[in-house]
């Protein structure tokens, strides 16, 4: 190495130096957190589900036994055919109607804007169990606003969380009443840093409203949905909260409702089985996963075209 | 400046330590404050009131959280090395916590509790007494199985709607299936709430304190006496005489006040559920006692976790509120059932009378029922899977998913699952 490049090193470094300990410094706690609640405990997930962990008492090592235990698991399959068709009815709807939501409140001539900007996210930081009492009551068998209406149109009587599909409809609903709003802001934000002037340049050349959402606003917002579809999956496949308050711990008298993340918790948490557990959450890991690379490569996709 | 300031502040922050730890001044010591942390707050309103007056020095906290959540939580949190001061645990999830007993403190080594054993129920006390023998827990309440029924709504279907003839007609569970299908005759409404409680009570019948668990073994077992459960719940179940309201939805809660149904099993820590849903049509529901003989569903005990921050004061509370005083005072607030029985002796408790239940006098009948069990149900570590499966099972069946037959199938497959477990 000669002289030069040396001292350019030094220079760029020591340019570094002064503003990368303060950017470090300032982005630290977050990876301090991240590693104490996100690394180590994935780590340690992967480490208990190689054993038989009674939490108090011995651990024993049992190589990949729970791994294939799991896979031979009926109820495994069932709750990821659960989760999936939760995930499905509760995050297209929602994504769509957020996509909707997020278009009207972009408007110039919208009134009180400010208003229900703040307003959409009400569901979003209302208590879960609150929104759950009021859910779980409209949904009630005989006594609820839903089968009421519907009676008058001569249906009868549905018993919503008995019923597969019609669980899956009650659940799906209720995560749609809490993350419509909260998507649509995010693309609300996107929708504002699209410049002014490609619509105005799209008027001028006559092109009508949803010629200008299909051209510049869906374009301009690529990348942000992409962002909320994976982040959706994600939770969807972690799916717990909903189930759990509305239909109780057990997932419903045949599993109906019964999804991946309270199995796991039934296993680890209700049945002492931390590593039958841990070989689930490892599984639900996977799945994530496979489901990232798939919206991965649809985005690198659409990007190129 | 902002130096001598800290240092001002840690000699202060040290100057108030010692203070503390110095048993100088035992009688002016600061308040301290437990944390009691349970699934309701065990009607303990009115007692908790109370206690500020006769001990200001220590402060009890209530905390509460779902059924399910509560306990739950609770044993993730000892594992975890901590706990509140005072946990609730209900029977029906305390042998899960009996197979830890070292995540409790052994009340009896530590406060000398089985000096209290002779003035509590003994069958009940044992419910809070580990394998070992280590006590984790004082009994709070006792759940004394009987039926209450809508007096109003039978005597409307023209039946015997008087407490003695009622419990006269429906004295067996033969002989309660034929009532039920005369009052849907007549009215053409449900008669009951819903199966699953059916099945709950009457599979709590066994004469040898067997439900799922064989305490000799402490092995999961199937008895007859489940089975017979089971089918008459079928019954019901088929004869279309339950309403299959779930217990503890909102419909079953507007039920009890809008006549869904005309009857329910009622342990006895449900008249003040009852009474609350009911408050339009006081004197309608009356008590009568349970088909097929009386049994023991559920209450609650009160422990002391290992990692309390403070056990002593902890105990001082539990000794005061479940003193046989204080549970005849919370007897005649809320109508919950003491656990001491020479409270049952009380006049005052012999003369309390609900005006909510048509004037019964519901502690003569809860106590008798009370009294006249001998062995409860034992229960062991899976207790809790146990019973959700079968009351699955229940489920599907009563709703017409699969048939009787088919569940009980699937059931026996769950067991077998729930056996494998260590």
């Amino acid at each position: 190495m000669n002289l030069k490049q040396k001292t350019s090193a030094k220079s760029k470094s020591s340019l570094r130096d002064g503003e990368g300990r303060t950017a470090f410094f300032a982005i630290s706690p977050f990876y301090f957190l991240y590693l104490v609640f996100g690394i180590f405990p994935i780590l340690y997930t992967s480490y208990m589900a190689f054993f038989a962990w009674d939490p108090l008492g011995e651990k024993v090592f049992i190589g990949l036994t729970n791994f294939t235990n799991l896979l031979q698991d009926e109820v495994l399959w069932k709750a990821l055919r659960n989760t999936l068709s939760i995930w499905v009815l509760g995050t297209v709807p929602q994504l769509a109607l957020a996509l909707y939501l997020a278009t009207i409140l972009n408007r110039n001539r919208l009134r009180f804007s400010n208003f229900w900007r703040a307003a959409i996210l009400i569901p979003n930081v209302t208590s879960v169990l609150a929104i759950a009492v009021i859910f779980s009551s409209l949904y009630g068998r005989d006594f609820g606003l839903i089968n009421y209406v519907l009676n008058i149109f001569g249906v009868d009587k549905i018993n919503w969380m008995e019923g597969t599909l019609t669980s899956h409809f009650e659940i799906a609903t209720m995560i749609i009443w809490r993350w419509t709003g909260y998507n649509a802001l995010i693309y609300l934000a996107a929708m504002q840093s699209i410049p002014k002037e490609l619509y105005e340049s799209a008027s001028l050349d006559g092109a009508t409203g949803w010629q200008q959402f299909k051209y510049v606003t869906l374009p301009g917002i690529r990348n942000v949905m992409i962002f909320t579809i994976t982040m959706s999956t994600i939770g969807g496949l972690q799916t717990f909260n909903e189930p759990y308050i509305l239909g109780g711990v057990t997932g419903g008298n045949d599993k109906q409702f019964y999804t991946l993340a309270m199995f796991l918790y039934e296993e680890a948490f209700r049945k002492f089985q931390f590593g039958y557990g841990a070989a689930i959450g490892i599984f639900i890991f996977f799945c994530v996963v496979i489901f990232a690379l798939i919206n991965a490569t649809i985005a690198s996709k659409i990007a190129k075209d | 400046m902002f130096k001598s300031l800290r240092k001002a502040k840690i000699v202060a922050v040290f100057a108030v330590a010692g203070a503390l730890v110095l048993p100088t001044t035992p009688a002016s010591a600061a308040p301290v404050e437990i944390t009691l942390s349970c699934f309701n707050d065990l009607n303990l309103g009115n007692l908790l009131k109370e206690w500020e007056t006769v001990n200001p020095n220590i402060k009890v906290k209530l905390k509460t959280a779902d059924f399910n959540a509560h306990h739950d939580g609770l044993l993730t949190q000892l594992i975890a090395g901590s706990g509140p001061d005072i946990a609730c645990v209900e029977v029906g999830y305390t042998s899960r916590f009996k197979a830890y007993p070292q995540l409790f403190t052994n009340l009896g080594k530590t406060f000398k509790a089985n000096t209290l054993e002779k003035s509590f129920i003994n069958w009940r006390w044992e419910q809070g007494v580990a394998r070992d023998g280590t006590i984790i827990g004082i009994p709070t309440d006792v759940g004394g199985l009987a039926m209450c029924y809508r007096q109003d709504l039978l005597k409307k279907a023209g039946l015997p709607n008087e407490r003695g003839a009622v419990s006269a007609a429906t004295s067996t569970t033969a002989k309660l299936t034929a009532f039920a299908e005369k009052y849907v005759a007549a009215t053409g409404k449900p008669f009951l709430d819903n199966v699953s409680q059916l099945f709950e009570g009457v599979s709590r019948q066994g004469a040898d304190g067997i439900q799922f668990y064989d305490k000799k073994t402490d092995k999961i077992v199937e008895v007859p006496q489940v089975k017979k459960a089971y089918d008459l719940a079928a019954t019901f179940a088929t004869k279309k005489l339950s309403a299959e309201i779930a217990p503890w939805s909102s419909d079953w809660n507007q039920g009890m006040g809008n006549g869904a149904f005309a009857a329910m099993l009622c342990p006895s820590w449900l008249l003040a559920n009852i009474q609350n849903n009911a408050k339009d049509i006081p004197g309608a529901w009356d008590v009568a006692q349970m088909p097929g003989g009386g049994a023991n569903w559920g209450g609650s005990q009160l422990t002391i976790p290992k990692f309390a921050a403070h056990p002593k004061q902890a105990w001082t509370f539990i000794n005061w509120v479940l003193a046989p005083e204080q549970q005849l005072k919370l007897f005649l607030d809320k109508g919950v059932l003491p656990t001491t029985p020479a409270v049952y002796k009380d006049p005052k408790f012999l003369a309390a009378k609900d005006i909510a239940y048509n004037n019964a006098p519901i502690g003569k009948i809860f106590s008798d029922v009370v009294m006249s069990i001998k062995k409860p149900i034992y229960e062991g570590k899976y207790q809790v899977s146990v019973k959700d499966a079968y009351n699955a099972a229940v489920g599907r069946m009563a709703s017409g998913k699969q048939t009787p037959e088919a569940s009980w199938a699937q059931l026996m497959k769950e067991i077998k699952k729930i056996k494998a477990l260590s």
